[in-house]
C-alpha cells in the first residue's frame, strides 16, 4: 500500500435518505439500471447491495416510544385522547447507506481464484472487469452479501470506491454527493478518530442506542474499510452482527481435507489389504 | 408496514424443532449473504463427479496392484470420464469458455478454485494416461506411474469440494468446515466403490464392498456429528429440499452397502448395490448443496449463530 | 375552462405538464382536446403532449383520436447543459450556467423557440399596413445568435434585460432609471445585473476569497442585495443592534449608510433625519423607516388593501371536508373561494351533510425526493425511476384492516372526479386524524406519476376538484375527501361508470359544495 489506507465513515444518525449517493454512484460508475418494481419497503426499492447497486440506503420504519422526551402539543384532553385507533404510537424511521466495506481481511479477494479482485494501493478493494472469469466465488465468500455476478454477463461485480477518482485526489461519488456529510470520506485513522468523538456527543445527547459497526480492527474481518455509526443493532440494517472473514479457518479446513484424503487412502487400502491379492 | 420482518415467519415442513424458533431480526426478512449463483447441477454434479473420479483412481490402483484387472481398467476409464465430465460442467458454469484460461493466471492457495484448478491440470492428464495405457495396453510402466500418480492425487480431489465449498460464508458449509471433507471422502468412497459394483466383474469385487460398507458407516457418523456441529442450522440440512435429499443418501448409501455386502457376489445384487450407491453419494452432493442455498437465502442462520456468539462473549 | 368554454384557442406549454400536474387532470384533458392548437415543448414526449393518442379518455371511449380537432406540436427541448442562461432562486440570486455541450438532434433552447418565432412572425407580417401588426413590426428584435443552430446569445437579453443608459452605456442599479425615455431597462429588479458590461450573474469568486455575505457570487436582485430591508439590523439611531451580528449601519463621518451588503435605503439619509411635512413619496420616508417599498416606512403584519380575503387569516375547511367548520359553524369553507362547478368538475358533500360519508376518508397529496413535480425531468431517467418506480398510497394498518388492503397490493382511490389505482404502502408514519372526538383515516399519495415515462402510474390529480384560493388562485389539493377500496381499478368504460356511480350514491348535484354559508 503506497498510499495512506483511505475509506468511508457511514454516520446514519445524519442520514435523511434523500438517495442522491444511489444516484451520484450509478452516474458516475455507468451502472445499469437494475429493476423497476415497487417493493412496499417503506421508501427502498433498491432492497439490497448487488452487481448493479454499489450504495443502497435501507429504511426501517420502527414502533420506538422510549428514552425520547415528548413535549405534549396541546394542553388538556389531546394527549389522553391519544388511544390509537390502530397501532400508531411514536415511530423513528432510520436510515443507512450501505457499501462495500473494502475489508482489511477481504473473503472475496482471498478465494478470487484469478486474480481478478486486489488491494489497492489506497488499502481499497476492487475487481477487474477483465481479468474476472464469472466463476462467482466471491459471491457467498463475501460475509455480508455485497458482491455479486450481473445476470447475463456473470461476472462479479461492486464498489470500487470510485478508484479512478482517489487516483484523481477526488472523494468518492457517493460521499462528494452526500449532503448532510452522512457519508464521510478519508484516511481510516482520521475518520475512527471522528466517528469514537460522534458516538460519545450522541451519548452525552440521549441517545444511547449509537454505535460504532466495523470500526474495530480486532473484529473477524479485521476492521471494515467502510464502518458505521448505527443507531440499532446491525441485524436491523440487513448487516450481520458478527461477521468473520471465512478464509481465516482456511488452514484448518486444509488440514482436515488433508486428512480425509489420506483417510480415504488409508480406508481402501485396508480394505484391498483385507481382502488380499486376485479375484474374489 | 410489516416493518423489519422480526421472526413470526411461516413455519416449514418437516422435522420441528424441540425448541422454539429463537427470536431475531432481519431487514424486511431478506438474506444476509448472497447465495452462489452456481446451477446445482453444476457445481454439486462437480462434487460428485470429482469424488467419483478421485477415489475411483484410487481403487483402480488398488486393483491394478491386486491383479484386478478388468475392475481397473473400467475405473480407470470412469475416472477419466468423471474428470472430463466435471471440467465440462466448471466451464459450463462460467458460461464463456474462454474464460477459464484466467483460472491459470495465479496460483493462490487462499483460493481452494484456484488450487482445485491446478490439482485437475496435474489429476486429468494422469487419469487420462493411466485410462490409455489401460486401455490400449501400451506404455505400461507410463500407465503405471499415471495409475499411481492419480490415486495419490485423487483422494486430494475427493476431499478438496468440500474446502472449496466451507470457505465460504454459506452457514450450513463454513459451520461444518471441519467435518465436510470427511463426508466429502466418504460419499467419494460410496460413490467409486458403487462404480466398482457396477461395472466390475463379481469376483473381482470384494474390496469394493468392503469400502461400501466403510463409506457407508464414515458417511453416517459423519453427517451426525456435522448436525450436531451446526447448532441451529442443521434445520437446513433436515428441512425442505435439502432435508430429503440427505435422507434419500443415507438410506441409498446404508442399503447400498448392506446391498453389496449380503448380495454383492451376484451379479444383480452387484449392480443393484452400486447404483443405489452411487445414487446416496449423488444425494448426499446434492442435499449438502441445497442446504447450503437454503441458509443463504434465510437470514435467519447468518444471524442467529453470530448473535449468540456475541452475546457469549458479552455475557 | 376558457379552453372547455371554446374562448382560449390556443396552449403553449413550456416545461409543464398539466395532464399530471393540475388539479382535474380529467379536465385539463378535455380541455386541450378543445383547442386549435397546442404547443409542447419539454424533453420527452410528456402526457400532455400524448393525450390525444394514448391518455386515459382514450381508453374510456370518452374521446376518439380521430374526433379531436386540437393540432398539437412537440418540440424537444434543450436541458440546462445544453444552453448557456440563469436561474433565479428563492434568494433573489440570478445564477449564470454556461453551455456545456450542444443539444441533441432536434432539441433547443427556450431561448433559440422565441427568438426565431418572433423572427419569423415578424418576417411574415413585413409589409402589413394593419394597424394591429404594428406593436409587432416595431420591435426591436436583433439579438445576435450564434454557432450552427442559430442559438441566440442569452449574455446579450440579459445585457438588455439589465438596461442601458442614454449613451448605450450599461445601467449599474435602478436608481439610475430616469422617467424621460433617455434610459432602457427590461426590467427594473433585474437593472444592473449587467453592470459594467460585465455579466454578474455569472461572477463564482469562491468563498475563501471573500467574506461570508459572498457578494461576489452570481448577483441578487434588486442591486446585488443579498438581504432585504438590511436597514433593520441597524438600530434607529443608526448603530448595529448586535456588534457580532453587526451587517448594515450608518457611517456618521462619510456621512453614508454602509456595511457588508449594499444597504437598502437611501444612501445619505441620516438615521435623525425628519422628512418636511409636504414631502412625498420616498421622500416622506424618516431616517429610521427601514421598509422603504412600504408607503409609511413601517414593518407591516397585514395588507389594508389589495386582497380579495383579509387582511387576517381564519380557519375554514377545505372545499371537501369531512368536517363541520368547529370555528365558523355557519360558514365552513371560505365564502369568496374561487368554484368552478361544472360538468367534471363536482364537489362533496362536506361534514354532516348527506352523502358526505360516501367520501369518508381524507387525501392528502405530497412530493418525494425521488422525482421533480410531474415528472417530466424525472420519471424518464432510469436511475431515478428506479428509486420510485410505481403510484403508490400510504395507509395507516388500521386503515388497511379497515378496508382489505394489503401492503404491496392494489387500491383504487375515488372522488367525484374520477378513479385512480395505487400499489399500497401500509406505514405507521401516516396516522388517523383526531378531530372533534372523531377519528378519520388519511391517505397519502405522491403525486408525481402519469401513464407516459420509464416509471409509470395514475395522476393523483386526477381526484382533485377545480377549487382555488381567492387572493392566489392557488389549486386546492392538498386536502380532501375520497373513498378508497382493495383492487384494481375498472377500465375502459367501466371506469366513468364507477365513478358516476359514485356521485349518484352521493346525491351529488352540480350545487354540492358550491353554497356560500350554511
Amino acid at each position: 500500500m503506497s498510499e495512506e489506507r483511505v475509506g468511508f465513515f457511514t454516520d446514519t444518525s445524519v442520514c435523511i435518505g434523500c438517495k442522491a449517493c444511489e444516484v451520484a454512484c450509478k452516474e458516475w460508475n455507468a451502472i445499469p439500471e437494475d429493476g423497476l418494481s415497487l417493493t412496499a419497503m417503506s421508501y427502498d426499492n433498491t432492497q439490497a447491495l448487488g452487481a448493479s447497486t454499489w450504495r443502497h440506503v435501507a429504511f426501517i420504519e420502527q414502533p420506538r416510544p422510549e428514552g425520547r422526551t415528548e413535549l405534549p402539543l396541546a394542553q388538556g384532553e389531546s394527549t389522553a385522547q391519544e388511544t390509537p385507533v390502530g397501532g400508531d404510537g411514536e415511530l423513528r424511521w432510520l436510515m443507512s447507506s450501505d457499501v462495500c466495506k473494502h475489508c482489511t481481511h477481504a473473503a472475496c479477494l482471498d478465494v478470487c481464484p484469478t486474480g481478478s479482485l486486489f488491494r489497492t494501493e489506497f488499502g481499497t478493494v476492487v475487481v477487474q472487469e477483465d481479468i474476472c472469469n464469472g466463476c462467482g466465488y466471491c459471491v457467498p465468500a463475501c460475509p455480508y452479501g455485497v458482491i455479486e455476478q450481473r445476470p447475463h454477463d456473470g461476472r462479479a461485480f461492486k464498489c470500487t470506491m470510485c478508484y479512478d477518482r482517489l487516483g484523481a485526489g477526488r472523494e468518492p461519488a457517493c460521499a462528494k454527493a452526500c449532503p448532510t456529510e452522512s457519508i464521510q470520506f478519508g484516511p481510516l485513522d482520521e475518520l475512527r478518530e471522528r466517528a469514537a468523538l460522534r458516538v460519545d456527543q450522541l451519548h452525552e445527547a440521549g441517545v444511547t442506542d449509537a454505535r460504532l459497526y466495523g470500526h474495530d480492527p480486532d473484529d473477524g474481518v479485521g476492521g471494515d474499510g467502510a464502518f458505521f455509526l448505527l443507531l440499532d443493532r446491525p441485524e436491523v440494517y440487513g448487516l450481520p452482527p458478527d461477521p468473520v472473514v471465512t478464509t481465516r479457518d482456511l488452514p484448518a479446513m486444509w488440514q482436515h481435507a488433508g486428512t480425509a484424503a489420506l483417510s480415504l487412502l488409508g480406508g481402501l487400502a485396508a480394505c484391498f489389504a483385507l481382502t488380499g491379492r486376485g479375484r474374489r | 408496514m410489516s416493518t423489519t420482518g422480526r421472526a413470526g415467519r411461516r413455519r416449514r415442513r418437516g422435522e420441528q424443532p424441540v425448541v422454539p424458533r429463537a427470536d431475531f431480526e432481519s431487514y424486511y426478512g431478506r438474506p444476509v449473504i448472497k447465495a452462489p449463483s452456481w446451477a446445482a447441477p453444476d457445481i454439486a454434479g462437480y462434487f460428485f463427479l470429482g469424488g467419483l473420479a478421485g477415489a475411483g483412481s484410487v481403487l483402480a490402483a488398488g486393483a491394478h496392484l491386486t491383479g484386478r484387472t478388468t475392475t481397473a481398467t473400467a475405473l480407470k476409464v470412469s475416472s477419466l470420464a468423471a474428470v472430463s465430465l466435471s471440467a465440462a460442467v466448471l466451464i459450463h458454469d462460467l458460461g464463456k469458455p474462454s474464460r477459464f484460461a484466467n483460472m491459470l493466471r495465479v496460483f493462490k492457495p487462499t483460493s481452494p478454485m484456484s488450487m482445485g484448478s491446478w490439482l485437475l491440470g496435474a489429476y486429468g492428464p494422469a487419469a487420462g494416461a493411466a485410462a490409455a495405457s489401460a486401455v490400449t495396453d501400451r506404455s505400461p510402466r507410463l500407465g503405471g506411474a499415471a495409475t499411481g500418480a492419480a490415486a495419490l492425487l485423487g483422494p486430494v480431489v475427493a476431499t478438496y469440494t468440500a474446502v472449496l465449498a466451507a470457505d465460504t460464508a454459506v452457514p450450513a458449509w463454513h459451520g461444518v468446515h471441519r467435518e465436510l471433507p470427511y463426508l466429502f471422502a466418504a460419499s467419494a468412497t460410496a460413490a467409486a466403490s458403487g462404480m466398482a459394483l457396477v461395472v466390475g466383474p463379481t469376483d473381482e469385487n470384494a474390496p469394493a464392498r468392503c469400502a461400501a460398507g466403510l463409506a457407508a458407516l464414515a458417511d453416517a457418523a459423519v453427517t451426525k456429528a456435522a448436525e450436531r456441529r451446526l447448532g441451529m442450522v442443521a434445520e437446513t440440512w433436515r428441512e425442505g429440499r435439502a432435508g430429503a435429499l440427505l435422507r434419500a443418501a443415507q438410506v441409498l448409501t446404508a442399503g447400498g452397502a448392506v446391498t453389496g455386502a449380503l448380495f454383492g457376489g451376484r451379479r444383480g445384487g452387484a449392480v443393484a448395490s452400486g447404483l443405489a450407491l452411487l445414487a446416496g453419494s449423488a444425494c448426499t452432493r446434492f442435499g449438502v448443496f441445497a442446504a447450503g442455498i437454503a441458509s443463504a437465502k434465510d437470514p435467519r442462520y447468518t444471524v442467529v449463530p453470530q448473535r449468540e456468539r456475541l452475546d457469549e462473549a458479552s455475557a | 375552462m376558457a379552453q372547455l368554454d371554446g374562448d382560449c384557442k390556443g396552449y403553449f406549454l413550456m416545461g409543464e405538464n398539466p395532464a399530471v400536474g393540475s388539479a382535474n387532470t380529467r379536465l385539463q384533458r378535455l380541455g386541450m382536446a378543445n383547442l386549435d392548437w397546442l404547443v409542447v415543448r419539454d424533453f420527452s414526449l410528456i402526457e400532455s403532449a400524448t393525450w390525444w393518442k394514448d391518455g386515459p379518455e382514450i381508453e374510456t371511449g370518452e374521446l376518439r383520436t380521430e374526433d379531436i380537432g386540437t393540432e398539437v406540436f412537440f418540440f424537444p427541448a434543450a436541458a440546462h447543459t445544453e444552453k448557456s442562461g440563469s436561474f433565479t432562486n428563492t434568494n433573489r440570486w440570478v445564477q449564470w450556467h454556461h453551455q456545456a455541450v450542444e443539444p441533441e438532434g432536434d432539441a433547443r433552447s427556450d431561448l433559440w423557440f422565441m427568438y426565431h418565432l418572433g423572427r419569423r412572425i415578424k418576417e411574415e407580417l413585413a409589409g402589413s399596413t394593419d394597424p394591429m401588426d404594428r406593436p409587432v413590426l416595431d420591435l426591436v428584435w436583433d439579438y445576435p445568435v450564434d454557432g450552427e443552430l442559430d442559438e441566440p446569445a442569452a449574455d446579450a437579453v440579459l445585457a438588455e434585460i439589465s438596461g442601458h443608459g442614454p449613451g448605450g452605456d450599461p445601467l449599474s442599479a435602478y436608481t439610475e432609471l430616469k422617467d424621460d425615455g433617455s434610459t432602457r431597462c427590461g426590467c427594473w429588479i433585474y437593472c444592473g445585473v449587467y453592470a459594467d458590461g460585465v455579466n454578474q450573474a455569472a461572477r463564482k469568486k469562491p468563498e475563501w476569497e471573500q467574506d461570508w455575505v459572498a457578494a461576489e457570487w452570481a448577483w441578487a436582485w434588486p442591486a446585488n442585495r443579498r438581504i432585504l430591508y438590511n436597514r433593520a439590523s441597524a438600530a434607529p439611531d443608526g448603530t448595529p443592534w448586535s456588534e457580532r451580528k453587526k451587517y448594515v449601519w450608518w457611517d456618521p463621518g462619510q456621512g453614508r449608510w454602509t456595511g457588508r451588503d449594499v444597504p437598502d435605503f437611501v444612501p445619505d439619509r441620516a438615521p435623525d433625519f425628519e422628512p418636511d411635512e409636504d414631502a412625498t413619496g420616498p421622500d416622506a420616508l424618516r431616517g429610521d423607516d427601514p421598509f422603504i417599498m412600504q408607503a409609511d416606512g413601517k414593518g407591516w403584519l397585514y395588507t389594508p388593501a389589495g386582497l380579495e380575503d383579509g387582511p387576517l387569516p381564519t380557519h375554514y375547511e377545505p372545499q371537501d371536508s369531512p368536517f363541520p367548520n368547529a370555528l365558523h359553524p355557519s360558514t365552513p369553507r371560505n365564502p369568496v373561494r374561487h368554484l368552478m362547478p361544472r360538468e367534471g368538475n363536482r364537489y362533496h358533500p362536506s361534514g354532516d351533510e348527506k352523502g358526505a360519508e360516501v367520501f369518508p376518508y381524507v387525501v392528502t397529496t405530497h412530493r418525494l425526493t425521488e422525482h421533480f413535480t410531474a415528472g417530466g425531468m424525472s420519471r424518464w431517467s432510469e436511475y431515478l425511476s428506479e428509486l420510485q418506480p410505481e403510484f403508490f398510497c400510504e395507509v395507516s394498518p388500521a386503515l388497511a384492516r379497515e378496508r382489505g388492503l394489503e401492503n404491496g397490493g392494489w387500491a383504487t382511490i375515488v372522488t367525484a372526479r374520477n378513479a385512480v389505482e395505487a400499489r399500497v404502502l401500509v406505514t405507521d408514519r401516516i396516522r388517523p386524524l383526531r378531530v372533534e372526538g372523531r377519528a378519520v383515516h388519511q391517505i397519502g399519495l405522491p403525486f408525481h406519476w402519469g401513464p407516459n415515462g420509464v416509471a409509470r402510474g395514475d395522476a393523483a390529480n386526477e381526484l382533485m376538484a377545480i377549487a382555488l384560493d381567492p387572493n392566489a388562485h392557488i389549486q386546492e389539493d392538498k386536502a380532501l375527501t375520497a373513498d378508497i377500496r382493495a383492487g384494481r381499478r375498472p377500465r375502459g368504460p367501466d371506469l366513468p361508470k364507477l365513478v358516476a356511480e359514485y356521485r349518484s350514491r352521493a346525491g351529488i348535484t352540480p350545487d354540492t359544495g358550491t353554497e356560500v354559508r350554511k
